[in-house]
């Protein structure tokens, strides 16, 4: 098996330290750090995604392949910077105001993590203005907005139309979710997705920025 | 004997090491408490404090002194004054209520949608014909109906002048909650109507891994200050926000619930008081959380043992529910394996009554035959006595029988027994030619008769209007101050 074969396997046994001296030997092997990271660590990564897909694996296995995934790209980090970024894009996501809850969010951030997608966790009861802030500063491609109620998924329309009133609104996508949302309420507010879940959430993103 | 069949799932040895686990968390790590005026209260009466962290940490003393003052018997009471709660249950079986906080309603034509108030009205019209549920919850009324900032306070509205049963309450936001009392006592001629006689009780509900956001803190601070009862509640998530296992889910649960206990009990010696772990777990592979996974239900009859025979407090957790859409086979399966192994447990309140889909959605159709399903499962508990009478010794040993004349169905034993078996109203107990003569009725069928019967019955009960009067006027503050 080849060292870049070896790296795959290892972030997809999620092998966190494994995958970090994999990465760290075929540096110093002067494996070119591009080739590590599509032919090796993405490879990895990608495999997971088809078999988390499948329903042949479970969260946490996903989680933790992405864990070791990260820590590879961290080692080649200092010689990729040349070649642009090593995420696939940019994401900030929070609860709404007036909501507390987050287990929801929680995973989104995770789940978007292991695709790849550098995510920006803004917390739970998170005010329109203080996401507009989140736009400015971070420049995301995408907003995920998370409402577990019916009286807080109210504040989900109120933060789209703070957007467009900022003049950020076609500055990002706007992805909605939470327990009592819908694709129909999605419709309605003007967002431009709605994720029934974490894992559907990450697949949306890592759809949409790859577009890009 | 009634209230006599009983699940011990902890040996003595688990119920001691868990009890001990739980004072420790209290006693080492403690709580965080987002509420400066409580934490104040609370340092005053011996807790130590950290007012900059909102950090709070007990004492074994102050631990075995709230429990100690936790009343062993206490009513919650009901708006009409037939239906009041005496706990312990006298008659050793458990009490039911309703579903809370499902955002959505299934109408009886089966479209799902966010609720309306019309259909919180519906909702207590039935709610009062249910003889087998004992108090009701505030259904989640949607903010593109009422307010946003106020749908607890309308939806409450409603449950006053109709709800004939004790009303449970779920504040949405740390300004309604005083209102929300008001209300109440104005439905009674007063706060101290209300203190002596509740018709209302809250719920407060921790945030894993012992949190206590502001809102859920001023629900304790407030019930507390004006001796209103509470069923402090937690909500974790197996492996999503508490650990994977059931057992560390519970555990982490029960420590949460009491320290709200011993808070409150500090805050307000003798304030009746009902642990309330609604205990869920998450698919490792959806991400979905679940209220049905197996394992997750024995750790709630963990929860329940450790609170009704570990601390003789009263407990209160699910009894009914399921993870499916909709109300086919897997939702029957789920939720009366359920019910009957909660009705097993020691359990003084079992809840969940109308909700499919994991809590998210309550419905009219399910609510009737969840009605159905706690009458079978309060039978259950109250188990059968063996003794001379009830196993027919003297008719046997008579040897009644061998006269050519005899019949069981017609036996002085038979005579003084055969109304004593449980006889479900919607369940079929005919043979097939009956049934076909009748339309071939289903269960869901016979559930939709009933509910036009009750709907198109008068209304059984409502709040006189010199009180719904007094009602209005706190709504009408209410109104003013929260909505925005």
């Amino acid at each position: 098996m080849s060292l870049l074969n070896e790296i795959s396997e290892a972030v997809i046994a999620g092998n966190v330290e494994g995958t970090r001296e994999k990465v760290k030997l075929a540096v110093q092997q002067e494996v070119n750090a591009s080739s590590i990271l599509n032919d090796g660590l993405m490879v990895g990564i990608n495999e997971i995604g088809v078999r988390f897909g499948a329903g042949k694996i479970f969260v946490p296995t996903v989680l933790m392949a992405a864990k070791a995934m990260h820590e590879g790209v961290e080692v080649i980090k200092p010689l990729l910077e040349s070649d642009g970024p090593t995420t696939v894009g940019k994401a900030i996501v929070g609860t709404v105001k007036g909501d507390l809850h987050d287990i929801g969010k929680k995973l989104v951030v995770l789940m978007m993590r292991s695709v790849n997608i550098d995510v920006i966790d803004m917390g739970s009861n998170v005010t329109a203005e203080q996401f507009i802030e989140g736009i400015k500063e971070h420049n995301p491609q995408i907003v995920g907005l998370s409402a577990l109620l019916t009286t807080t998924m109210n504040e989900q329309a109120h933060i789209i139309k703070a957007f467009e009133e900022a003049g950020v609104r076609d500055q990002v996508k706007v992805l909605i979710g939470g327990a009592p949302v819908t694709q129909g309420w999605a419709n309605k507010i003007n967002a431009d997705g709605f994720a029934a879940d974490a894992a559907s959430a990450a697949n949306w993103a890592k759809e949409y920025v790859t577009s890009l | 004997m009634v209230g006599r069949i009983k699940y011990n799932v902890m040996n003595d040895t688990e119920l001691s090491f868990l009890k001990s686990e739980i004072e420790r968390l209290l006693i080492e790590r403690g709580i965080h408490l987002e509420h400066d005026e409580m934490l104040s209260d609370l340092a005053e009466l011996g807790c130590q404090v950290d007012m900059e962290t909102k950090d709070l940490k007990f004492t074994k003393e102050l631990i075995d002194k709230a429990v100690k003052a936790i009343p062993e018997k206490f009513t919650l009471y009901s708006p009409s004054g037939t239906r009041d709660l005496d706990f312990p249950n006298p008659d050793g079986g458990f009490y039911s209520r309703t579903n809370t906080g499902a955002p959505n309603y299934r109408d009886i034509k089966g479209n799902t949608h966010y609720t309306t108030l019309e259909e919180v009205e519906e909702w207590y019209k039935l709610t009062n014909a249910m003889e087998n549920i004992d108090f009701v919850t505030l259904p989640s009324t949607s903010g593109e109906y009422v307010p946003g900032d106020a749908v607890d306070v309308y939806t409450l509205e409603k449950a006053l002048k109709h709800s004939a049963k004790h009303i449970w309450i779920q504040p949405y936001e740390s300004d309604n909650v005083q209102y929300l009392i008001d209300m109440s006592a104005a439905a009674v001629g007063g706060l101290e109507e209300l203190q002596k006689k509740p018709i209302v009780s809250f719920i407060a509900c921790s945030v894993p891994c012992m949190t206590y956001k502001h809102m859920d803190a001023e629900i304790l601070y407030r019930c507390a200050k004006s001796g209103i009862p509470v069923q402090p509640c937690s909500l974790p998530t197996a492996g999503a926000n508490t650990p994977v296992t059931a057992q560390g889910t519970a555990f982490i649960a029960c420590a949460e619930i009491m320290a709200m206990i011993v808070m409150l009990e500090l805050l307000h010696p003798g304030l009746p008081v009902i642990a309330t772990p609604l205990l869920f777990s998450m698919d490792m592979m959806t991400t979905y959380t679940l209220q049905s996974n197996t394992e997750i239900t024995i750790a709630r009859l963990i929860a329940m043992e450790l609170f009704e025979n570990g601390y003789n407090i009263r407990a209160h957790s699910y009894g009914t529910g399921t993870d499916s859409m909709e109300m086919d086979a897997q939702n029957f399966i789920e939720r009366t394996n359920l019910t009957d192994s909660m009705a097993m447990s020691a359990a003084s309140i079992l809840g969940g009554a109308g909700q499919l889909e994991t809590a998210k959605t309550i419905s009219p159709l399910q609510l009737i035959i969840d009605n159905e399903i706690f009458g079978i499962a309060q039978r259950l508990r109250r188990g059968l006595d063996v003794n001379i009478e009830t196993i027919d010794s003297e008719e046997i040993f008579a040897c009644l029988d061998k006269d050519p004349t005899f019949s069981y169905l017609m036996s002085p034993h038979t005579n003084r027994h055969f109304m004593e078996p449980h006889r479900p109203d919607m369940f079929n107990r005919d043979g097939a030619v009956n049934w076909e003569t009748d339309g071939c009725k289903s269960l869901t069928d016979k559930a939709l008769e009933k509910f036009h019967i009750i709907m198109n019955a008068e209304d059984t009960y409502e709040l006189s209007a010199d009180k719904m009067a007094e009602v209005k006027k706190v709504l009408k503050l209410a109104n003013e101050a929260l909505v925005k």
